[in-house]
């Protein structure tokens, strides 16, 4: 609230002027009780005042006492209803309390024409939150991605829009539970929300149930094989072949199936038969980021750098921060003998490598976040 | 994600678009591959009817409606880019074939080709009359929108699906899928943008509280507090998680106090009253706990815990009408509280209104069922920013 311009004073007796001193001054030393009890005393003596009760409704809602604040507010717009900002703030109070009905008018009109962007924020958050506690979940996420665009690398107005989507996530699959309880669609889901958790056996069991009741049912296969991938057993590359390669029987055009296929390959060794499989997903989808990492680490494999380089330069036009691109990339100049490349490629991947590191992303996975395929990664005895 | 159902019924529509063919011999011909088209079409067998198709088309390059049926077919078995190719051959010969042209967005956009796909998917679905190929269009426009950046966009159709398809199962688990997505990204953003803010550890500290891994959602609430110990909601946390993460004195004692640093921060905090009740509850001091739930009743209107609370409490010290007032009023604002039943449940039992006790008590099992899966495997998006209102193990 520091932001929030201040109110004006009017003039008055030697006994008003000493409380405005003593509330100015507890004001600067941030006493805020202090400076309560002096405008309180004010508005006593001085009850037809507007500004008086602005203040003090002004400090109470800097002491977090919204209860408090809002008869000060009411009674200063009262007295002068073209007062500024004291609807807004007042507006917020109201949120506050969670009477959001009574808040809205207010809050949409300071977020339209807000005195500042610091209060166009404060006001956004208080808007969306409003909305969320009546569950009018579309006004909150329109706020929230208006708040995300005005703000996109504000914590707060991140955390809260993560909230917000995470809650709306729960209230639709609680909503789709009840229209539709044994559906592909719930099972579909069900399959996801474990395998992003973890818990692959169980997704491993409701995709089957997907496709007891729709086996041709484009997609499920693919999942399956990836959640089988992910389990990790022993047989899992065998088994998740066979579902990529059934999931391209039934859907050719998932570049997903293919590259998948590609990768086990590769890593099985089978490198013309892998690069083949990458080729068909770049084929079908160009901006297809990490089949194109894939094939040129396979082309590298076979001692064809310079048909991998081409792939690996449109990988990082595609996304210029990837270290696996740089550090694959690297390889390639050092194949081809061009030492003072190879060099700048392998900076710019330790350099990213670190940024990476320094990110908490382990601690915070989002609801229900599908790695879609299997990410192009670093060996691990790459320091 | 494709659909089925609705692809196995475009074809009679494009059928339907076929014209009366002369009787002369090679339309003869023409007219002997169109029905044995449409009996493979019939009897489901898709390379048949494709077969019949190309076998027409062949004869007679300029017939837009077998190049349109074609396409369909091609768009049944997934070939998305031959399915466009005869789309837009049957354009070519007559523009006006609307459905092929709206599969011609379905199938641009299922190959990827999103700029060609965008204008032709928003015509589909900004068509004023309901089609058949109006919802698949608004589905893949959702997905289309999200991956070109234009997040207000998808959300915008994603509403108008939802208002015109209401409790289409697709509809609902498209937009499960788009918010889940959202709120990964919005995290993922906040990780990008402030790696060591406090928000960041409250939200850590949110998701290892919903995993139940309560001794480190209490370490993340406390690191979240080192940063900015007057954020909002966190001293709450902080105490419901150390309720959760242990039950001895010494926990609870903390508990509590953060619930009070909290109301020293945001007085009117509903939440943290709503805990401090539940304290005294445990403690088994049933009329402060009554204090502290009616206050956090009257700082948030529509609380249903705290109102299901008081209802448990007042049960308890033999003020069942008015348990049984509060109650209705918390199934008036949430109808599929199951807790909230139960209690209604016991209060009617105490006024010895019998049937209407048993009519709640079959209420309350009946959404507990259907609560049971949900919350099994949704615990991720569950996030519990107080200690619910639960039914005891020995109730």
């Amino acid at each position: 609230m520091a932001a929030w311009p201040a109110l004006a004073q009017p003039g008055g007796e030697s006994q008003i002027q000493r409380h405005y001193r003593e509330a100015e001054t507890a004001l600067a030393e941030k006493r805020l009780d202090a400076a309560a009890r002096a405008y309180e005393a004010l508005t006593r003596l001085d009850p037809k005042t507007a500004e008086n009760y602005a203040q003090l409704g002004l400090i109470r809602y800097m002491q977090g006492s919204f209860g408090d604040a809002l008869p000060a507010f009411r009674r200063a717009l009262q007295l002068k209803p073209a007062l500024p900002h004291v609807d807004v703030l007042l507006a917020i109070c109201l949120s506050e309390l969670g009477r959001h009905a009574e808040a809205e008018p207010g809050l949409i009109k300071g977020f339209q024409h807000p005195p500042d962007e610091a209060t166009r924020r404060l006001i956004g958050l208080e808007l969306e939150r409003s909305y969320s506690r009546r569950k009018m979940w579309d006004k909150a996420a329109q706020i929230a991605i208006k708040l995300s665009q005005l703000y996109p690398d504000d914590p707060e107005v991140l955390y809260h829009a993560g909230k917000l989507y995470g809650d709306l996530a729960y209230q639709t699959m609680r909503r789709l539970s009840q229209a539709a309880p044994d559906s592909v669609w719930v099972h579909q889901a069900a399959g996801e929300a474990h395998e992003v958790q973890g818990h692959y056996d169980l997704a491993i069991v409701e995709y089957q149930k997907v496709l007891a009741l729709e086996p041709q049912r484009p997609g499920v296969h693919f999942r399956l094989g990836r959640t089988i991938l992910l389990r990790g057993d022993a047989t899992s590359r065998e088994e998740a072949l066979r579902e990529f390669e059934q999931e391209l029987r039934i859907d050719a055009t998932n570049v997903g199936a293919a590259y998948e296929i590609g990768e086990i390959l590769r890593k099985e060794g089978q490198l013309e038969k892998a690069r083949d499989s990458f080729a068909a997903a770049v084929g079908r989808q160009p901006g297809f980021e990490d089949a194109r990492i894939g094939l040129a680490r396979t082309l590298i494999e076979l001692h064809q750098p310079e048909k991998a380089l081409p792939h690996l330069q449109a990988a990082l036009q595609l996304n210029s921060e990837n270290e696996v691109s740089h550090y694959q990339l690297a390889r390639v100049y050092q194949a081809l003998g061009k030492t003072v490349e190879q060099q700048k490629e392998l900076q710019q991947f330790r350099s990213l490598r670190a940024q990476k590191r320094s990110q908490q992303r382990s601690l915070v996975q989002g609801p229900v976040e599908l790695d879609d395929i299997t990410r192009q990664t670093v060996e691990s005895n790459v320091p | 994600m494709p659909n089925g159902i609705v692809r196995l019924r475009l074809l009679v529509f494009l059928f339907a678009g076929l014209p009366l063919l002369g009787q002369t011999n090679p339309r003869d011909e023409v007219q002997a591959h169109y029905r044995k088209a449409a009996d493979a079409m019939r009897l489901r067998n898709l390379d048949a009817a494709a077969e019949e198709f190309r076998a027409m088309i062949q004869l007679d390059p300029n017939l837009a409606e077998a190049h349109a049926n074609l396409g369909g077919v091609y768009y049944i078995q997934h070939k998305y880019p031959e399915a466009s190719a005869e789309f837009e051959s049957a354009l070519k010969l007559k523009p006006e074939l609307v459905k092929a042209e709206d599969l011609l967005g379905l199938s641009e956009a299922r190959s990827g080709h999103l700029d060609r796909a965008l204008p032709l998917l928003e015509k589909t679905f900004g068509r004023p009359d309901e089609n058949e190929f109006r919802r698949e269009a608004g589905i893949l426009l959702v997905d289309l929108y999200k991956a070109v950046s234009k997040p207000e966009r998808a959300r915008q159709t994603l509403d108008a699906l939802r208002q015109a398809y209401p409790a289409n199962p697709e509809v609902l688990y498209v937009a499960y899928r788009t918010y889940s997505e959202m709120a990964s990204r919005a995290l993922a953003d906040l990780v990008h943008a402030a790696p060591d803010s406090a928000h960041l550890h409250q939200v850590a500290g949110e998701l290892l509280d919903s995993e139940g891994d309560f001794p480190h959602a209490v370490e993340q609430y406390q690191k979240a507090l080192e940063k900015d110990p007057s954020l909002p909601g966190v001293h709450r946390a902080l105490g419901v998680a150390l309720m959760n993460s242990s039950q001895d004195d010494a926990s609870i004692e903390n508990a509590r106090i953060e619930f009070e640093r909290e109301l020293g921060v945001n007085p009117d905090d509903a939440h943290s009253e709503y805990q401090l009740g539940e304290i005294f509850w445990r403690k088994h001091d049933a009329d402060q706990a009554v204090k502290h739930y009616s206050r956090a009743a009257k700082l948030r209107p529509n609380f249903v815990d705290a109102l299901v609370a008081l209802g448990k409490v007042w049960t308890f010290q033999d003020r069942a009408q008015d348990a049984a007032n509060v109650l209705r009023e918390a199934i008036k604002i949430d109808s599929g509280n199951e807790v909230a039943h139960y209690r209604l449940a016991q209060a009617y039992h105490k006024l010895g209104q019998n049937t209407e006790s048993e009519k709640e008590l079959a209420e309350f099992r009946k959404l507990r069922e259907a609560s049971a899966s949900l919350s099994v495997i949704y615990q991720q998006v569950q996030r519990k920013p107080i200690t619910e209102q639960t039914i005891e193990s020995r109730d």
